[in-house]
């Protein structure tokens, strides 16, 4: 699925505020996801205005990155009782199993972040960038995320009816893996 | 419910579901999903639908290649992508491929019945 990338274009490494600029655009395409597809009231959403050193993971992260010449890694943090009110307006009565709702939530943050990134990257308009956007996955663990190197984090939190959110951006992504542990010896 | 049949393909279960119900409710009807290419490329010999909605990441191949292999397997397959954005780049592929049109997820009703019915008509397929 990777494509070829030109030599001659070099990685696109985002400014501190093209990243807080992305970051804003995520919060509110997460905004609409979490109201229209979710089916859940949204009570505040707080951006920040500075890069951080550190974040706490909340219990299911839904994390996918977006690769070629603009390398990110974003991830959604939510805590359980979010998830399952957005699965149940995402879910919207669709037959299933008592056995398969586990999957089917996990699916959902899946859904949420692909969607909520695509539209963002759109509004964004990295026109004349190619990228691919990775398929996501899902860590059901709730620790902790030192910033590394030349790394930037840039976080934000929604906070809604059935619970609080964060949607995390880390550039570039290189010194992470895609569980967020890092991909190189300290 | 007319008769003009639809084959999902999506590598996620829920957007799957979702998808059945959103086409059964909209009149057509679904006569089976493929959640990975190789699957959906055996299903569709067997299946011959009226048309396919498509996936463009799936685990095994991208949907782009699935689009090419089926329309080698049948030239008048019709197929229909469904894309996030971000994507923009992966659908023109799709298209020179043979893609006969797409939908952006969120996916909604109105649009994915405006598509499919557009598609139908230019090429015949009748209720």
């Amino acid at each position: 699925m990777k494509r070829e990338i030109n030599p001659e274009i070099p990685e696109l490494m985002l400014t501190e505020q093209d990243l807080l600029r992305f970051l804003d655009r995520l919060l509110h395409r997460s905004r609409v996801f979490l109201e229209e597809e979710g089916n859940t009231r949204v009570l505040g959403v707080y951006p920040t205005d500075r890069t951080l050193d550190r974040i706490d993971l909340k219990a299911i992260t839904a994390i996918l990155t977006v690769e070629d010449r603009l390398r990110l890694i974003v991830a959604f943090s939510l805590e359980q009782s979010l998830l399952e009110s957005v699965f149940k307006g995402y879910a919207g009565g669709i037959p299933m199993k008592s056995d398969e709702v586990e999957f089917l939530m996990e699916e959902t943050a899946g859904d949420c972040i692909n969607i909520v990134v695509g539209n963002a990257l759109e509004e964004f308009q990295l026109s004349g960038y190619a990228f691919t956007v990775s398929t996501p996955i899902i860590l059901k663990e709730g620790k902790s995320i030192q910033r590394y190197k030349q790394s930037k984090f840039a976080a934000g939190e929604i906070h809604t009816e059935a619970g609080n959110m964060v949607v995390l951006c880390i550039n570039p992504g290189i010194y992470y893996k895609r569980t967020l542990d890092l991909e190189v010896a300290e | 419910m007319n008769s003009r049949t639809v084959f999902v393909v999506d590598d996620s279960l829920i957007t799957v579901r979702k998808l059945v119900q959103m086409l059964e409710d909209l009149g057509y009807k679904v006569v089976g999903f493929a959640q990975t290419g190789n699957d959906a490329l055996a299903k569709y010999r067997e299946l011959q639908p009226d048309l396919v909605t498509m996936d463009i990441t799936l685990p095994d191949m991208s949907g782009i290649d699935v689009v090419r292999r089926i329309l080698e397997q049948d030239s008048k397959a019709l197929i229909i992508m469904i894309t996030s954005h971000g994507q923009e780049k992966m659908v023109v592929d799709s298209i020179e491929a043979g893609a006969k049109g797409y939908v952006m997820k969120p996916v909604k009703p109105e649009i994915l019945k405006e598509t499919i019915e557009k598609v139908f008509t230019a090429y015949g397929v009748n209720a």
